[in-house]
């Protein structure tokens, strides 16, 4: 019963309980995934804003200092008179040159400067750090006479010099020569030197950040730094703003703050935008999306696989429980039923000695008041009379041997086997000697061949060869010339004993009976017997791990056959 | 011929069955070998006889049997028990002790003679040969066996 619940338990509610629980754990593997996916975007765009803000700052710092610079210049009375005095020649002398070096001097030494350059209000070139900058960039012309005119100091935003050939920048500051008149000064700036590295610097390590400085220009994104992941030339990529998934081309469209869409390689990104103030940029802080969940998807990896292999454990666990548990009932059970057989067999042999005891007691009786009642009471009864008793006392004495014969039978069945070895001739010759020299008996031609010795119970093999002789007597007594015949052979790896009679012989087609207990082929007036011989041969020769068999033909004879292990 | 209670007896039956004692006395007494037999029917009866206690106390005085035939299978203590006890006895325990029964079962007489029996005899359930067992076995202990004075 135990088992067929265990069985059930098996099939109906633990598979369905793991499922649950597998799908209970899945949800709340998601839930933490997302929450975990939230609080990583949120750290994320707290530190891309903190950063651009920072870039933000020093770009506005960098560019306040320069304009600075060139204030203080053009204020320099210095400069001025230089340029008072060289306005009034016609011709820029050497000394003025070296007027004009010795004002610039330390900026010329630290190389903060790609070049300096002074007009006079004319917009002519006084003077100039470099020779290569006789003839500036058309926009710096532009940015100088818009100087000149507004008397305001401006910058002159990126451009590429064909006579530097590369990126520019120009800081243009007037120059007030106090009589009316506004001479230029220019502060060339190449932004290789600080500001794109300042601008490429990203302070936590990172694969894929980039922080960009853009502009537009007309219709299109101009990219004014060198990209992390493009070889370009700054300027020289641009982009169209009506793409309005690309985060540069939501920047210059006003866009500002924290912003997901795709960069110029059109790989996702999360980004912040904003204006540079004072400026015409604006700048983008950007990171790979990829980069900012590789280490979730990397946990998350991770932690599915360690609770597949938590719930696998489990599964087998419980598996494992569960078969333990299957085998400690089997175990159980099988204590059970060998208690209960035990118990059985002690039954059996009570029931045995009872039979033994008490079956015996009242045959006595009758038996022997009957030979009382025949001896003694001769005179009152007649011949019919006494015929009866006889009859009784017949019945009573078979009836007595059947028991004594039923009680042999069970206690060979429980009798401890001795193994010996066992001189098979001396055996049945000695029992046909004892069984034919007791009683009267038929002249008989007996041969006993050399037999195989054997190994096996001396007793019991001893029985074997009484019943087999005894029937073999008893079946050849009605013969003229009654023959026996013992003889063995070895067959495979058996011992094979043969026991052959010209006797009565028996009819194949009761075989299936021969060998059953209280089985008999023959009347009681042909042969007595109780049927008991047989089947006790056969107990005897299987419990040796042998065989038995026969064979016979009516009135022609029988030979019985047992094997024995060699 | 059945012995009286208060009398000295040759054979002590102790068996439970009444056709059994009777057979067996019968025997006995054609070949007119014990004078003195006298028949208890269980286990408990037995000791009380021998030991001369309850309604045996009149025994006290007596000899006891020459010979007790015991069945092993008897009501209230078994035969097994009687033969301990007789046999554990300082007083009893040179007496003689048969036993008599229908069991051949190998465990039984080697029970029966760790606890000191003198004898196993089976019960046949052919008469004549009943008859002769149980006179060969009395003749034995009657005639032939040298008791201690």
């Amino acid at each position: 019963m135990n088992l067929y619940f265990a069985e059930r338990l098996k099939n109906k509610s633990l598979i369905p309980i793991l499922v649950i629980f597998f799908i209970i754990l899945t949800i709340g593997l998601y839930l933490f995934f997302h929450h975990q996916a939230n609080q990583i975007r949120q750290n994320k765009y707290a530190e891309i804003r903190a950063i651009a803000e920072l870039k933000s700052n020093e770009i506005i710092r960098w560019l306040e200092e320069r304009f600075l610079d060139a204030d203080y210049f053009a204020g320099s009375p210095e400069l001025k008179s230089v340029i008072r005095r060289v306005n009034e020649g016609d011709n820029v002398e050497i000394s003025d040159q070296m007027d004009f070096e010795r004002v610039f001097f330390r900026m010329k030494r630290n190389h903060r400067y790609e070049d300096i350059l002074v007009t006079n209000s004319a917009g002519k070139i006084l003077y100039s750090f470099d020779s290569r900058h006789a003839n500036p960039d058309s926009s710096t012309m532009a940015a100088i006479f818009s100087v000149l005119e507004s008397g305001k100091i401006i910058m002159n935003d990126f451009y590429f010099s064909r006579s530097y050939k590369k990126n520019l920048l120009d800081i243009v500051a007037p120059v007030d020569l106090k009589d009316g008149n506004i001479a230029a000064l220019v502060f060339t700036i190449d932004p290789s030197v600080f500001l794109y590295p300042q601008i490429r610097f990203w302070p936590t390590p990172s694969k894929s950040s980039e922080t960009l400085l853009i502009r537009k220009d007309n219709d299109s994104v101009a990219y004014l730094n060198p990209l992390r992941h493009m070889h370009n030339f700054p300027l020289r990529l641009k982009l169209t703003v009506s793409d309005l998934n690309l985060t540069a081309a939501r920047a210059v469209s006003g866009y500002s703050g924290i912003f997901s869409g795709h960069d110029y390689r059109g790989v996702k990104v999360i980004g912040d935008i904003r204006p540079v103030p004072g400026t015409p940029w604006f700048m983008v802080a950007k990171i790979d999306k990829r980069e900012v969940y590789g280490d979730l998807r990397f946990r998350l990896v991770l932690l599915s696989f360690t609770v597949l292999l938590f719930l696998l454990s489990i599964a087998f666990l419980v598996a494992y429980l569960y078969n333990r548990r299957l085998n400690a009932e089997l175990e159980r059970r099988v204590d059970d039923r060998t208690e209960q057989l035990k118990r059985i067999n002690k039954e059996l042999e009570s029931f045995a000695y009872s039979v033994s005891h008490d079956l015996r007691a009242p045959l006595r009786a009758i038996d022997g008041f009957s030979a009382i009642l025949s001896k003694d009471y001769t005179k009152y009864l007649d011949e019919e009379g006494l015929r009866f008793i006889a009859v009784i006392r017949q019945n009573a004495q078979k009836m007595g041997s059947l028991i004594d014969d039923l009680l042999s039978f069970s206690r060979l069945g429980r009798a401890q086997m001795l193994s010996t070895s066992l001189s098979m001739k001396d055996m049945a010759g000695s029992v046909f000697e004892e069984l034919y020299l007791t009683g009267i008996h038929h002249k008989i031609d007996f041969r006993l061949g050399d037999l195989h010795p054997a190994r096996g119970d001396a007793d019991m093999i001893r029985q074997v060869w009484v019943n087999l002789i005894s029937n073999a007597i008893k079946f050849t007594s009605r013969n003229e010339n009654a023959e026996i015949n013992i003889y063995s052979r070895v067959e495979d790896d058996t011992l094979v004993y043969c026991i052959a009679d010209n006797g009565a012989g028996f009819d194949m087609k009761y075989y299936n009976k021969l060998f059953g207990v209280f089985q008999r082929l023959h009347s009681e007036r042909e042969f007595e017997g109780t049927g008991v011989g047989l089947a006790i041969v056969q107990q005897v020769i299987s419990r040796h791990g042998g065989r038995v068999w026969a064979e016979g033909k009516m009135n022609q004879g029988a030979t019985f056959y047992f094997s024995l292990p060699k | 011929m059945k012995s009286r209670s208060n009398e000295p007896i040759d054979i002590l039956i102790v068996e439970d069955n009444p056709q059994d004692a009777e057979l067996t006395t019968r025997a006995l007494m054609k070949k007119h070998l014990a004078l003195r037999i006298f028949v208890v029917e269980d286990g408990e009866e037995a000791l009380d006889f021998v030991f001369s206690r309850g309604k045996y106390e009149i025994r006290k005085a007596l000899k006891l049997p020459k010979i007790v035939f015991l069945d092993l299978k008897l009501p209230k203590v078994s035969g097994l028990e009687v033969l301990k006890e007789i046999k554990t006895q300082p007083k009893t325990k040179s007496t003689p002790v048969v036993m008599v029964t229908s069991s051949r079962e190998e465990a039984d007489i080697r029970a029966a003679y760790e606890f000191g029996a003198n004898g196993y005899v089976v019960k046949p359930v052919e008469f004549e040969a009943f008859s002769q067992t149980m006179t060969q076995t009395g003749i034995f202990w009657l005639r032939i066996n040298e008791e201690p004075r």
